[in-house]
């Protein structure tokens, strides 16, 4: 029983306040995993050659492909991590309802997401500067934020919803294995069945081919997917039980 | 979808495995206190922050990309360049294309022309021109002439054309002998560029385009006439001039 009454927002604004306190060691993690990609993006770049009389010709590319992989994974492991037993176990006392609590693990979720690709953006600046520094060779296709500021906006809007993506799918399978390691099997076993039958892959590439059709429609199937699995793991949470 | 697209899935999931199993075992090994970890996120962020500007500020050897417009402006030049070298008016192109120059006095009455690398292609086309003194001084001019690589296509980006005449080695111009002159192709220049960019290819926007299904190329030019260098050597009436692989000869 409580003296005073709280408001749906001020009690969510205390909720996500304490969990991002509380998940502040997944930021860490997170920014080892960016100077692992950071290194991985020096060390892997897109080449090609030619050979003419004359000149040979050779030119590579660097884009922020692998700093956005990698923060997928971490994504992944975040959401993955939210639902384990301990964790709920630990958050539960400042936890009002369960059913809060989740929404209150969406926005960290969300927020954590945005982190991300801001970082993974920003992270693909370093390595443009240690390019310059390291090698005097010309540069030729220049997008920044400065020159191509759409392009810049375009992909780091596409990349937040793509990090998101992952955490949710994180979340959702997490959830699962928490209600049941037994459903979790049968996912990742329909999952594996689909990639090895005609009918699953169709399935498979028409969904990739609707994410590649544009921008929104990218970003179409990545809400859907992730408010999906959200929206359900959700559910699930309202029925787990949370033992000391 | 194929095995060896199979195979990449499995192997991406192999990659979350061990990129979840490394950071389960650093949480595990960490206890970081909330404070310096504060500090370091802050730190980390702020680094990133300044990046940009940072790489704003830093001088960069840029190429200048050609347009579609200074490309027609490139040929033309070349085309009248070639024109010039025919007709006896080059004194107005030698600002820009003209690399060198020299004379020689010969005493023979007939000079022998030979490139070094006929099967390599003619990669400096030679040109001589009839003079009406009466001297025995022969003289030599080597123009470069614009040339430019046509379509550095990097894959989900535009394709890029660069002049890159400024760059290119030398031909190699010497005399064998008394009466014989040879021309040596230059050894290849080779060029490095690098391109950065914002995009990635994980999510291919504007799918629809054709230029999506192309594989990264590089295609370079083939210059109009001859190489990108011309060489124009002109010698008295009363001098004959020889050569294997054939000239241009005109009065």
């Amino acid at each position: 029983m409580s003296l005073t009454n709280k408001t749906f927002a001020e009690t969510l604004q205390v909720q996500v306040k304490f969990k991002l306190h509380a998940y502040l060691g997944m930021i860490v993690y997170l920014i080892m995993v960016q100077i692992v990609g950071i290194l991985m993006s020096l060390m892997g770049p897109t080449g090609m050659s030619s050979v003419s009389s004359f000149i040979d010709i050779n030119a590579e590319m660097y884009t922020p492909t692998v700093l956005i992989f990698l923060s997928n994974l971490w994504a992944f492991y975040v959401g993955l991590l939210m639902t384990r037993h301990d964790q709920r176990a630990d958050i539960m006392p400042f936890v009002s309802t369960r059913i809060m609590s989740s929404i209150g693990d969406v926005v960290v979720l969300v927020a954590l997401a945005v982190y991300a690709g801001i970082t993974a953006m920003l992270s693909n600046y370093v390595v443009r500067i240690v390019i310059l520094l390291k090698s005097n060779k010309h540069m030729l296709s220049d997008e920044n934020m400065f020159s191509a500021p759409e392009v810049f906006i375009e992909n780091l809007v596409a990349f937040i919803f793509f990090i998101l993506c992952f955490a949710a799918v994180g979340y959702f399978l997490g959830m699962i294995a928490q209600k049941s390691k037994k459903v979790l099997f049968i996912i990742v076993a329909v999952f594996f069945s689909m990639l090895f039958t005609s009918f699953g892959q169709e399935i498979l590439l028409g969904t990739i081919k609707i994410a590649q059709f544009g921008l929104f429609s990218f970003m179409g199937v990545m809400i859907i997917l992730s408010a999906s699995c959200f929206i359900v793991a959700t559910f699930l949470a309202g029925n787990l039980e949370v033992k000391g | 979808m194929t095995n060896f697209g199979i195979l990449s899935i499995l192997f991406l999931l192999l990659i979350i495995f061990i990129v979840v199993l490394f950071i389960k075992s650093m949480s595990k090994h960490m206890r970081l206190n909330q404070r310096p970890l504060k500090i370091f996120i802050a730190f980390y962020t702020t680094v990133l922050i300044i990046a940009p500007i940072i790489y704003l500020v830093l001088p960069k050897t840029e190429v200048t990309i050609l347009t579609d417009k200074m490309q027609k402006k490139l040929s033309l030049e070349n085309q009248m360049l070639y024109n010039a070298l025919f007709e006896n008016k080059t004194a107005e192109f030698d600002e820009k294309f003209l690399v060198n120059e020299w004379s020689r006095e010969i005493k023979e009455k007939e000079i022998f022309l030979k490139m070094m690398n006929p099967e390599e292609g003619s990669q400096v086309g030679i040109i001589v021109q009839q003079s009406d003194a009466l001297s025995n001084q022969i003289t030599g001019k080597l123009y470069r002439k614009n040339y430019f690589v046509e379509e550095i296509h990097l894959r989900n980006f535009d394709s890029v054309n660069i002049n890159i005449v400024d760059t290119l080695n030398e031909p190699i111009i010497t005399w064998e002998d008394a009466t014989t002159l040879v021309v040596k192709n230059p050894p290849n220049k080779k060029l490095s560029f690098v391109s950065v960019s914002d995009a990635t290819d994980i999510i291919a926007f504007n799918n629809e385009d054709s230029r999506k299904n192309e594989s990264t190329v590089v295609k370079i030019k083939e210059w109009e006439y001859a190489g990108p260098y011309y060489l124009l050597i002109t010698v008295p009436k009363n001098i004959k001039v020889w050569s294997d692989e054939g000239l241009r000869i005109y009065k």
